[in-house]
């Protein structure tokens, strides 16, 4: 399939207000049949311009001129590697006739044009020279109307390259001529035009979602409150020993008044396992593709609407719901963005590539993407102007960070209050004076075992750790955050310590009957 | 029995998410043994061969270190103090790891220690030899 349909297929699945920024590829594509037209008026048909720059050697040299010729100072979101006759070929003998194709950046637009040199010295370049620089086309070229100016051929005669001090007699009768491309200039002017239109709507894009974040993370804040919101509940303990702790089931808290905690906790939950638009796997990591990203939104989904989440139905609240589709809206624009940013990326790409197969002007463009977003605090992140170093990162993904940093901990995720030992809550949470932190029930284990060291840094911390040990700050904290995750841990502590002290005095639990 | 939550939940991880060179898949009738196979690290001996091992988790676990045996016979000297905060994952890492840096000093294999110690180079053939002659699929 042809890129512009594929392209025009992808944008028509995104809304109005995307899709009205595109790149318009079939226009630029017009324009590059243009330049064809263009420069085959020239004589200069692309076959004709192929022969001479493989003849030549004329490769537009990619060396970079770090000396000023890259004019970046205007909102330009380009990379240029400019090509001027002054760093071609430079190694290379000269010969007769060259053709340099140069992105004059002089005006803050880019004025692309052609340079050429040709000898009069030598009857067979005189021939080649002809037959692509007819002076009748010059003349035909500057009758054309007055829409495709400027259109002036400079002819400077006599007017070597500064190569010519080194006394090569072949340059002594060169001729060099300057000729501008009025349609690739459109070119040119449309397709940065386009991008730098496209970076301006993005940074409202990102401002807009920044706020409707900003507002949702308000909305679940006031939904998923912990058990301290009710008055009777206190995240302080009045006992200091541990064994009297006690935990009320959530329910019997919050009575009428309620609370989402433990449905925002599963939704979110289920966003991270779903790892929607980046992977964090060993393996593959980083921004995934459009497809993959839409396949898993869709599961994600299909899980919340299984555990009746998606349309807020197993949520209590009416402002829970309303959060809900928020959170999906958010999840649902970043998609869009993604596809867009794919489609423009694809787009620019393809079109500079049409651009040098079509014409075979050899070009040496780096148009930065608009989605790429440098992160730097020196520079506002409203500047357009782009370097081609550093690193960069796409709009959708600092979007989804930004849902990562900004919504996803309003609700502590139960992992980051585990114990590595047996991976439940560490309920009790007991700290050991190398500081490191485990549930009291895997301590117990641990100093019944007789092993003496940390875990996590072999210290000899475990067997003198007792009462004193146990966390009450995060003890309390657990309390009030996960009361339904603490209070079963609590309960298998029980029952798991009961079975235990059962074997020890040899009796088998399973076939004792307390009576 | 019914299985704890880590040996859940870092089965769940192995299979999922498995860690580059190493994979390791439960027996579904029992759920704390496992097959494995390891892929020698390129640039040591064992480059390019494949090594399988049985890893059992005993009732224990992760109070006592998991059981692993390599089945694949191998030509290497040595295995370090369990931890019950290291995991399946980090030992079969453990192994990849050794595979690229043997340790004579701490053998299991006191011969091909002794062999490793007087005339690296010349272990490092057999172990090559053993690799492809073993290792090789």
């Amino acid at each position: 399939m042809h890129f512009s349909k594929t392209y025009s297929q992808l944008l028509s699945t995104l809304p109005p207000d995307l899709r009205d920024k595109a790149i318009e590829y079939r226009q630029l594509k017009k324009l590059i049949n243009q330049v064809v037209v263009e420069l085959t008026a020239l004589g200069l048909s692309p076959e004709t311009l192929q022969r001479i720059l493989l003849e030549s050697h004329v490769t537009t040299s990619a060396e970079y001129d770090p000396k000023g010729k890259s004019r970046e100072s205007g909102p330009n979101p380009l990379s240029l590697i400019p090509s001027g006759p002054s760093e071609a070929s430079s190694t290379e003998p000269p010969l007769f006739p060259r053709i340099v194709y140069e992105l004059n950046t002089d005006s803050g637009e880019i004025e692309p044009r052609l340079r050429l040199w040709t000898s009069s010295n030598t009857q067979f370049l005189l021939d080649t020279t002809s037959q692509f620089v007819n002076p009748a086309h010059l003349e035909v070229l500057n009758d054309k109307p007055p829409s495709l100016a400027p259109c002036d051929v400079e002819v400077e005669v006599d007017s070597p390259p500064a190569r010519s001090t080194l006394g090569e007699p072949s340059f002594a009768e060169s001729r060099e001529l300057v000729i501008p491309l009025p349609s690739d200039s459109a070119f040119f002017h449309s397709l940065i035009h386009a991008t730098q239109t496209l970076s301006l709507f993005l940074m409202a894009i990102r401002k807009e979602f920044t706020q409707n974040m900003e507002d949702l993370a308000r909305n679940i804040s006031a939904t998923a409150k912990p058990m301290s919101s009710k008055s009777s509940f206190h995240t302080y303990s009045s006992s200091t020993n541990p064994a009297l702790v006690t935990i009320r089931s959530p329910a019997s808290y919050f009575g009428s008044s309620k609370s989402d905690l433990s449905a925002w906790r599963e939704v979110f939950q289920m966003y991270l396992e779903s790892e929607v638009f980046e992977s964090h796997g060993e393996q593959k990591r980083g921004e995934r593709a459009v497809e993959d990203a839409e396949h898993r939104l869709g599961l994600f989904l299909r899980r919340l609407g299984e555990r009746g989440l998606a349309d807020g139905s197993g949520m209590k609240l009416q402002q829970s719901k309303q959060a809900m589709r928020m959170f999906l809206e958010l999840n649902a624009s970043i998609l869009n963005l993604l596809k867009f940013q794919y489609a423009t990326n694809e787009a620019t790409r393809k079109i500079l590539k049409k651009h040098t197969k079509r014409t075979a002007l050899p070009i040496n463009l780096v148009i930065s993407s608009p989605f790429s977003i440098i992160e730097d605090a020196h520079q506002p992140s409203s500047s357009l102007i782009r370097t081609s170093s550093g690193n960069t990162t796409s709009l959708a993904l600092i979007l989804v960070q930004a849902i990562g940093q900004t919504i996803i901990p309003i609700v502590p995720d139960i992992d980051d209050y585990s114990c590595v030992i047996c991976s439940d809550i560490a309920f009790k949470p007991i700290r050991l004076h190398c500081g490191h932190l485990f549930c009291v029930r895997c301590l117990v284990k641990m100093q019944k075992r007789g092993q003496a060291n940390c875990p996590m840094c072999r210290a000899p911390t475990v067997l003198i750790a007792n009462r004193s040990n146990v966390d009450w700050a995060l003890l309390n904290f657990m309390r009030d955050w996960f009361p339904a995750e603490a209070k079963k841990k609590m309960e298998q502590n029980e029952k798991e310590a009961a079975k235990e002290e059962m074997e020890e005095l040899g009796l088998n639990s399973s076939g004792c009957i307390i009576g | 029995m019914a299985l704890p939550k880590r040996i859940i939940k870092e089965t769940e991880r192995l299979v999922a998410d498995p860690a580059p060179g190493i994979s390791a898949a439960p027996h579904e009738d029992n759920l704390r043994y496992f097959d494995v196979t390891i892929q020698g690290p390129d640039g040591s001996p064992f480059q390019n061969g494949v090594f399988s091992l049985e890893l059992f988790l005993p009732e224990e676990y992760p109070m006592a270190p998991p059981k692993v045996r390599f089945l694949t016979k191998i030509y290497h000297p040595n295995i370090d103090k369990w931890s019950p905060a290291l995991q399946i994952r980090t030992v079969l890492l453990s192994i990849q790891a050794l595979l690229s840096a043997p340790n004579p000093d701490d053998p299991l294999a006191t011969d091909v220690a002794k062999h490793y110690k007087e005339n690296e180079k010349d272990a490092q053939r057999v172990s090559r030899e053993w690799t492809e002659r073993y290792a090789s699929s």
